[in-house]
């Protein structure tokens, strides 16, 4: 932890982000120009509260010498059937130039079917596109700051269905959803955080936090590359009481209702009062070294080729890293984690980088899935999905003893794993290397050194093996598909996969073996692999992106 | 008329307020001499719409069906109500009914979630998400008797609240709509003789100083939106303890039992963004929440503070 972090912001690492991402278009909303918010109470709060997004994004604009007038059209509780009922009197009727449409967190509460979802988003879209005014799609924000939380897996589709749309009718596309998920990963929150809520108010309305990494997607969406988003953000970091906070557990009644008085004699609101209280005290915690969890500082990156597409290499705690860069990212910055021998049979991430997904890798392989390894791929996932703005929850693509770090760290953050793509992964260490007579005893002296054992037997009777710990992976329902050859003597699926499937089964859930009977390559353990098509659609449907039969 | 008589208290308040500024002898006319006021004036005691004695008996059961006003975390208005009721030896059991949306779907809900609960009574406080939906003051009016008729045949007696506010200006639309509601709720209850917990809030933001116009235009009896802050909380929870039969001497007891305590006040600070971000960098270097972080320094400020 270095004096060099004391300020982190953690939207400061989303926008460091966008610039290492190379973002780079002209801004698209002219100066004059007038925008109608339309959305529910995240647009009503955002439009009327001081630190809302949509005052920010007009804030920003101003900040980039752009003046563009604002229309709150935010109403609680809306549903995308209210909104449409409502775009003659609240859109139309204001003449606007550009309208921003948040929808869809009221939808997904009250259970409005995806058909009906589909069909009023795509008549509120084509009546503003009919009046000539420009439209700006945002994905819905999301339910409560679990991403594996059974609303957001519910919202997945509205979202999934808002990007298709935002291509097919060719509008601009803001992703607050997915920002807003990376921020709260980067500011420490989660559903196992005991940070509670750090990007909204009550899981579903984004705080001021969350209001300023809403209003940066849309600026984003506008076109502002990442020196004039720093600039809007300049903007407004210390305006004077725009952001109301709460505290709780240590203010009486008695207290406040002094401060309130307080508040009257001085003629201001009393979070004014209470705000100044704390003003000094936050500036001189300004000054100790503060690092926020999970926010790392950007990455000195070198340039390397990988089949083509753009390596950018890193260095963490000593380990080589890299993201292979997509030439065109999909929306929502999906993402391939390889965690062994990245460039054995590429051919699925080929595909996928192909159309849009990033590669991420991290070379942690020799600690066979040890804490230490896991402590480093956190490292890891926190700088990618920080400084390369990548999806909360990537696919993870375990190869042979890749397993062991692969299975071990989806057992410890279940929800950060979008799918598991296996290609014979070591699920037992019992079983490779211990099991396989010919591997290196290296192998094995080193496991028992980074594993800490002081014995054989102590290894052995080790209980967080990845076979021993499917139970947190079949909670999170994590969809899996392992590619296996029946007669693969290194690392055997009757001790591995088909174990783990047995070991699934009980939990109420599966995975999908792919096998083929067997090959004379590498004791069985090399073979072509089957169904690559069908591996390419199981990563991309089970990360949220749109398959390429759908497009 | 209940209102007119508010009106004039909070006038007399006003009153000095103005007096204490012509003499540049500027005095605090804070919450506590606003609740002090309208406790010593009985103002709530208004036949028909409140009981004349303490209506509740130990050991029975509240339902609370309620908008997204009625939250349910230790710090929000129905906790509060039992507090009061148990300093007053009354000790009553919650159920937590949920935060409901509009009265049409409270309606829809009243059977399965209240009256199979056998609760003894029901706090209804609705409104804010009829008037979000611009729903007709007839609409509401007759979804609230039909709740209320339904309830009341099925045994559990009902206390009624007026429809609180969307932010602090009582000129916006949604107020305008809330104000409309509120009129024809206090013309029921005395029609129909229902216990209505009633409060003049526009009022009571002008006797704090509040309104849209003025500098202290928001955070007054609201965290800006429409949930209550803890004063807010206060004057609703007393107007409901008027209404179940509390005299002032067990509503004084009432607000005694809580004053004191930590767990019943969520407030705000104002921040800038850049403190906030800090806030958020301190906490979660702390893994703690942020607003417990914040209220510690906010507890550690007021300590080295000198008396007001």
């Amino acid at each position: 932890m270095t004096d060099s972090l004391k300020k982190i912001a953690i939207v400061c690492v989303l926008l460091t982000a966008w610039a290492a991402s190379g973002y780079t278009q002209n801004i698209v909303i002219k100066n004059g120009e007038k925008i109608v918010f339309l959305g529910d109470s995240i647009t009503a709060i955002g439009a009327d509260s001081p630190a809302g997004y949509a005052r920010q994004v007009i804030r920003g604009l101003e900040a980039n010498g752009i003046k563009a007038s604002m229309v709150g059209a935010g109403v609680g509780g809306n549903k995308s059937d209210q909104m449409l009922a409502r775009m003659d009197t609240d859109v139309v009727a204001q003449h606007p130039d550009w309208m921003t449409l948040s929808c869809g967190v009221n939808d997904v509460w009250f259970d409005l079917p995806l058909d009906q979802y589909r069909q009023n988003i795509t008549k509120i879209v084509e009546k503003a596109q009919a009046e000539n005014i420009k439209v700006v799609i945002m994905t819905a924000t999301g339910i409560y700051e679990d991403p594996a939380g059974s609303k957001n897996q519910e919202m997945l589709p509205y979202n999934a269905f808002l990007r298709q749309l935002a291509r097919e009718k060719n509008c601009l596309l803001a992703d607050p959803n997915a920002d807003l998920q990376a921020a709260v990963i980067a500011a420490g929150g989660g559903a196992q955080s005991k940070l509670g809520n750090v990007m909204t108010s009550d899981g579903i309305h984004p705080n001021a936090l969350g209001n300023q990494v809403v209003a940066l997607s849309l600026l984003k969406a506008l076109g502002l590359d990442a020196v004039q988003l720093q600039k809007a953000r300049n903007a407004w970091l210390d305006l004077p009481h725009l952001c109301d906070v709460e505290l709780q557990g240590s203010l009486t009644l008695r207290q406040y209702e002094e401060l309130d008085a307080l508040g009257a004699k001085q003629n201001r609101p009393t979070p004014e009062i209470i705000g100044d209280l704390v003003s000094k005290s936050l500036d001189e915690a300004a000054s100790l070294p503060v690092k926020a969890v999970g926010a790392p500082a950007p990455v000195v990156i070198e340039k390397a080729d990988w089949h083509g597409y753009q390596k950018q290499v890193f260095n963490i705690d000593g380990c080589a890293a890299y993201v292979v860069v997509p030439e065109k990212t999909l929306p929502g910055n999906p993402w391939v984690w390889r965690t062994s021998f990245p460039d054995f049979q590429p051919v699925v991430d080929l595909e996928l980088i192909k159309r849009g997904y990033h590669i991420g890798y991290i070379e942690i392989l020799g600690l066979l899935g040890c804490d230490k390894a896991l402590d480093l791929m956190d490292e890891f996932y926190a700088q990618a999905t920080t400084q390369w703005g990548l999806a909360p929850k990537p696919a993870l693509e375990p190869c042979s003893r890749g397993g062991l770090p692969a299975y071990r760290y989806a057992a410890r953050h279940p929800d950060r794993i979008a799918c598991i793509y296996g290609d014979a992964p070591v699920m037992d260490f019992k079983s490779w290397p211990l099991g396989y007579p010919d591997a290196k005893k290296s192998d094995w002296a080193g496991l028992l050194k980074d594993y800490g054992f002081k014995s054989d037997a102590e290894a052995m009777a080790y209980p967080f093996n990845p076979i021993d710990q499917l139970a947190p992976i079949a909670k999170a329902r994590i969809p899996i598909r392992h590619v296996i050859c029946l007669n693969d003597r290194i690392v055997p699926p009757e001790q591995n996969t088909l174990e783990a499937k047995r070991r699934l089964e009980k939990m109420g859930w599966t995975l999908e073996a792919v096998s083929v009977k067997e090959s004379n390559d590498c004791d069985g353990h090399h073979f072509p692999y089957p169904d690559v098509p069908g591996s390419v659609r199981f990563i991309m449907k089970n990360t949220g992106a749109p398959l390429d039969d759908q497009k | 008329m209940l209102t007119i008589r508010l009106a004039l208290i909070f006038d007399s308040i006003l009153r000095t307020m103005l007096l204490h500024s012509s003499r540049l002898v500027i005095k605090p006319v804070g919450w506590t001499k606003v609740i002090a006021a309208l406790c010593l004036l009985d103002i709530f005691a208004v036949e028909p719409c409140s009981a004349q004695e303490i209506v509740i008996k130990n050991g029975q059961k509240i339902a609370v069906l309620g908008d997204l006003v009625t939250r349910w975390d230790a710090t929000d208005y129905p906790q509060q109500v039992i507090r009061g009721l148990e300093a007053n030896g009354i000790h009553v059991g919650l159920i937590h009914v949920g935060c409901m949306g509009t009265t049409d779907k409270m309606l829809g809900i009243l059977d399965e979630k209240v009256i199979a609960q056998k609760p003894d009574w029901m706090i209804l406080n609705c409104g804010i998400d009829d008037a979000w939906g611009n729903r007709t003051t007839d609409q509401y009016i007759k979804d609230i008797t039909r709740i209320v008729e339904k309830t009341e045949a099925a045994g559990i007696k009902v206390v009624l609240s007026i429809a609180t506010m969307v932010g602090e200006d009582p000129d916006s639309h949604y107020n305008g709509i809330i104000a409309a509601y509120n009129t024809a709720l206090r013309q029921q209850a005395r029609e129909k003789k229902w216990l209505l917990a009633d409060f003049d809030m526009p009022a009571a933001l002008v006797a704090a100083g509040g309104g849209a116009k003025t500098h202290r235009s928001s955070g007054l009896l609201t965290n800006g939106t429409v949930f209550l802050n803890p004063m807010g909380n206060e004057l609703l929870v007393l107007a409901i303890l008027r209404t179940l039969g509390l005299d002032t001497a067990q509503i004084q007891k009432a607000r005694d039992s809580w004053l004191d305590r930590t767990d019943l006040c969520k407030a705000k600070a104002a921040l800038t963004v850049r403190q906030n971000e800090q806030l958020a960098a301190l906490a979660a270097k702390e893994k703690r929440p942020a607003s417990e972080v914040l209220g510690e320094m906010v507890a550690k400020a007021l300590a080295a503070c000198p008396q007001q």
